[in-house]
């Protein structure tokens, strides 16, 4: 084939158009935005529209619709998924909740934030919504960091044995997402938990006056972490714990 | 508001071949470059809407779209796959439903474009399928005309060279 062919049949690959159903849709999803921007306008002009005893309500009435507006929108969030318009609505509400978790609940707090980003992944992976999956990847991924701060503070043994179930609701997710073909890497699993806890609990242990038998213990439980087997590690950690 | 939405809807209509086909060369599977090509054009109204001073809009969607398909690689780089069966983003039935026009010739040429390096396949499909002068590839790749010139020589060679050993 000498080049003017070889041209000739690139250009036949223009055959390959997009579907017309999504060409029309997705004018219509782009154009779309325009016409939201302009409700607030509509509105206001729709409010203008009725005589003045309507509009010494208006205030009262545009807060009452609002109100109802938001509360209605809330609730839709709940559902809404990494990558949704409401989203961002989502977090906020999580976030303003976080507000009063006291220290104590803190770790098991940042868990169950941390599961609810593992499941709304596992729904992404399982439906297929390719494009969510880099911001739902990037939200387990910043939760799964905030999990690992807060445990590496953990100093209580009592506060590890809490959060226990927790961690193996997590692993658990981890491993029904993997059923989607999707596997989280070494540093967003539970193995990077075990270990800033392991540690912890190690360095607070030998901070302690602790009888032979603890000592004993706790001595492998640092071979075990120095062998990289944290899980391990923190089992024998919180049985020295546990000693009398 | 009028006019800028129907500007860009000439835009629109223009171009959403030609980005959705500049897409469906970067990742082989129709509904990603659907889902891709769709959100080029929301970003690109948006940005539109907000009337930057956007000189050249096709460079600007096809800048958009460069970066969302590199985002898309970045993710499946960063997801591991534990078996061929459960592969998540490629849905063969759709490409063979789309391949059933294509002569065999054009799928070798189709699946050797995809082969090659990025910057080959994009002066390749700028130039000769989307009709974009030189002047135009030149600006999209930032490089002088002449630069373009021996770069669009020497991604047809390189094109000549892998089909004939295919």
């Amino acid at each position: 084939m000498d080049e003017k062919e070889l041209i000739s049949k690139i250009k036949e690959l223009r055959q390959i158009k997009p579907r017309e159903e999504w060409v029309l849709l997705t004018k219509n999803q782009v154009f779309s935005l325009d016409r939201k921007s302009t409700f607030s306008e509509r509105f206001s002009e729709f409010l203008e529209i009725f005589p003045r005893i309507f509009s010494q309500y208006k205030p009262a009435l545009v807060s009452l619709i609002l109100v109802g507006a938001l509360l209605g929108t809330f609730g839709f969030a709940q559902n809404a998924l990494p990558g949704d318009l409401l989203y961002t609505l989502k977090k906020i509400t999580e976030k303003s909740r976080a507000i009063f978790v006291s220290k104590e609940e803190k770790p098991k707090a940042s868990l169950e934030l941390a599961n609810k980003r593992l499941e709304e992944l596992t729904k992404i992976a399982e439906q297929n919504q390719v494009k969510k999956l880099a911001p739902a990847i990037e939200e387990y991924q910043q939760s799964f960091s905030e999990v690992t701060k807060i445990a590496s503070q953990i100093k209580e043994p009592k506060q590890v044995r809490k959060i226990l179930p927790k961690i193996a609701e997590l692993e658990k997710n981890i491993e029904n997402l993997k059923s989607y073909g999707v596997e989280v890497g070494e540093a967003e699993n539970t193995e990077g938990l075990y270990k800033p806890m392991a540690e912890s609990l190690i360095k607070d242990l030998e901070g302690r006056s602790l009888t032979e038998n603890q000592l004993k213990i706790l001595e492998e439980a640092k071979k075990l972490y120095e062998e990289g087997d944290f899980s391990s590690a923190l089992t024998k950690v919180l049985e020295a714990s546990q000693i009398q | 508001m009028g006019n800028i939405s129907k500007k860009f809807t000439g835009i629109y209509d223009r171009y959403v071949d030609k980005i959705y086909r500049f897409i469906f060369f970067k990742v082989d599977s129709r509904e990603i470059a659907e889902d891709l090509a769709s959100e080029t054009f929301l970003r690109g109204w948006r940005e539109f809407r907000n009337n930057r001073d956007i000189e050249n809009p096709p460079a600007f969607l096809y800048k958009i779209a460069r970066n969302l398909v590199t985002d898309y690689y970045r993710t499946k780089g960063k997801i591991q796959f534990l078996s061929n069966e459960s592969i998540l983003f490629s849905d063969p039935r759709t490409n063979l439903e789309e391949e059933s026009f294509l002569n065999s010739d054009l799928k070798l040429i189709k699946k050797t474009l995809l082969q090659l390096k990025s910057d080959y396949q994009n002066v390749i499909i700028w130039h000769y399928l989307d009709d974009l002068p030189i002047a135009e590839v030149s600006k999209l790749l930032g490089r002088s005309e002449e630069a373009t010139r021996m770069l669009l020589s020497r991604a047809l060679k390189e094109l000549k060279k892998q089909l004939e050993v295919a």
